[in-house]
């Protein structure tokens, strides 16, 4: 990135609001990513950009949530980059990734859960994220910001710029596609019967 | 979908967001983020100073006195004054109480130390557990670090005050240098940063704190009835 200069209350104001932030940041990003090194990188461009744009956070307004649009942007300007030598991809055909085959059919395995709380709690956490990174990229972000962080449903609307409503379709519809993940995983482990999914 | 009615969707969908929702208590390493975004901070906030005639002989003085007191710090520790125990420093313990009264810091509501406990555990194979009684209604958990020591703490209300009780193993961690207070045979260094009082101890094996913006007496009191 190129050099600015930053004045001291720029730099104050980051760091008493922002900068507690960073983990929560690099949270996300790992969930995201995948990677430990691509979260980071992410993370960090994310806070500088933050840092570069202090001046345009409004007191009184929610810090995660702009740090969450931020990251969001970032994040597909990366994503962007890292497609541009292959062929060219508009923010609508990152934003409107098509879900995956079973997104219609989400939820085909809920009548076999049983206790639900106690099956998942059998599941350890990298499980649970590499359950969640195979949602597709809309569904994925709905769930780090609704559940992961508890974040209110009006600023994850903002932060991901689409109506209330579809956030709450978003949240249901990915909850059932992570347990049907989730219990597929359980099936290879043999902790309940094996049930066939019928074809799309 | 196979739904059999609202009510199972609802506690299914309830399971998954409270399963979900303790992604959030994983801790994260940021020490290797904190020194790129310092480095990047500090090559942004960099702007050419005028020299001034006192800056032209004062930056090689200062330099020199830095290499001094670097060599100084070497020797003592070569000589074996240092020790591997870190130390917590107030301001990072402030910084941590500040995090989880304000919701900043990735914490897991729980109600009850066995939950705690166990989620703690569940996070960390290495994490120190709570001590079995507190006087106070426990409202979330979560995980740290300071000074590369892991450390396990849990918010309560005590007598209307949030009160953040952390455990660390006792030879990773100390108290720095402070006033200290005898009580019931075990000694407390008492500490203060950002208006957050702190306690400090040794106990059983483990490094304590209790910490709030409550009185120093209070937190003593908090401190002094723990047992391991």
């Amino acid at each position: 990135m190129a050099p600015e200069s930053l004045d001291k209350q720029q730099v104050q104001r980051f760091q008493s609001l922002a900068w507690p932030l960073r983990a929560v940041v690099l949270r996300t990003a790992r969930y995201l990513t995948r990677r430990d090194d691509e979260a980071e990188d992410l993370a960090q461009d994310t806070m500088i950009k933050a840092l570069r744009a202090m001046d345009s956070f409004q007191d009184g307004t929610d810090m995660k949530a702009w740090l969450m649009t931020i990251l969001r942007r970032t994040h597909i300007d990366r994503l962007r980059a890292a497609h541009r030598h292959d062929r060219e991809l508009s923010l609508d055909a990152l934003e409107l990734e098509p879900a995956s085959p079973s997104a219609d059919q989400a939820g085909h395995f809920d009548g076999q859960w049983g206790q639900p709380e106690d099956l998942m709690a059998r599941f350890e956490d990298e499980a649970i994220i590499q359950a969640m990174q195979a949602l597709p990229e809309d569904i994925r972000w709905t769930l780090l910001l609704v559940d992961v962080e508890q974040m209110p449903q009006a600023d994850v609307a903002a932060v991901l710029d689409v109506p209330q409503g579809t956030i709450k379709s978003r949240t249901h519809r990915g909850r059932a596609m992570l347990r049907d993940r989730l219990y597929e995983f359980a099936c290879q482990r043999g902790w309940v019967n094996t049930v066939e999914r019928p074809a799309p | 979908m196979t739904y059999h009615n609202d009510s199972e969707r609802s506690s299914l969908d309830a399971a998954t967001s409270a399963r979900l929702r303790m992604l959030a208590g994983r801790p994260v390493d940021t020490r290797r983020l904190d020194r790129r975004l310092q480095e990047a901070m500090r090559q942004q906030r960099a702007k050419p100073q005028p020299v001034l005639f006192l800056a032209q002989w004062w930056r090689p003085m200062a330099s020199l006195a830095a290499a001094v007191m670097i060599m100084a710090v070497v020797g003592w520790w070569v000589l074996g004054g240092g020790s591997a125990v870190a130390v917590a420093s107030p301001e990072a313990m402030a910084r941590i109480q500040y995090d989880m009264t304000h919701g900043m810091t990735p914490a897991m509501k729980v109600t009850t130390l066995a939950q705690a406990n166990a989620m703690l555990a569940r996070q960390a194979s290495d994490a120190k557990a709570m001590p079995a009684d507190l006087p106070g209604q426990v409202q979330s958990c979560c995980l740290h670090q300071v000074a590369g020591a892991r450390l396990s703490c849990v918010l309560m209300e005590h007598e209307g005050q949030l009160i953040s009780v952390a455990v660390a193993d006792g030879a990773k961690l100390r108290a720095p240098q402070g006033p200290t207070v005898k009580r019931h045979g075990t000694t407390f260094t008492l500490q203060s940063a950002h208006g957050i009082n702190m306690v400090m101890a040794r106990k059983e094996g483990r490094w304590l704190c209790v910490m709030g913006a409550a009185k120093m007496d209070d937190l003593l009191d908090v401190a002094s009835g723990i047992k391991f």
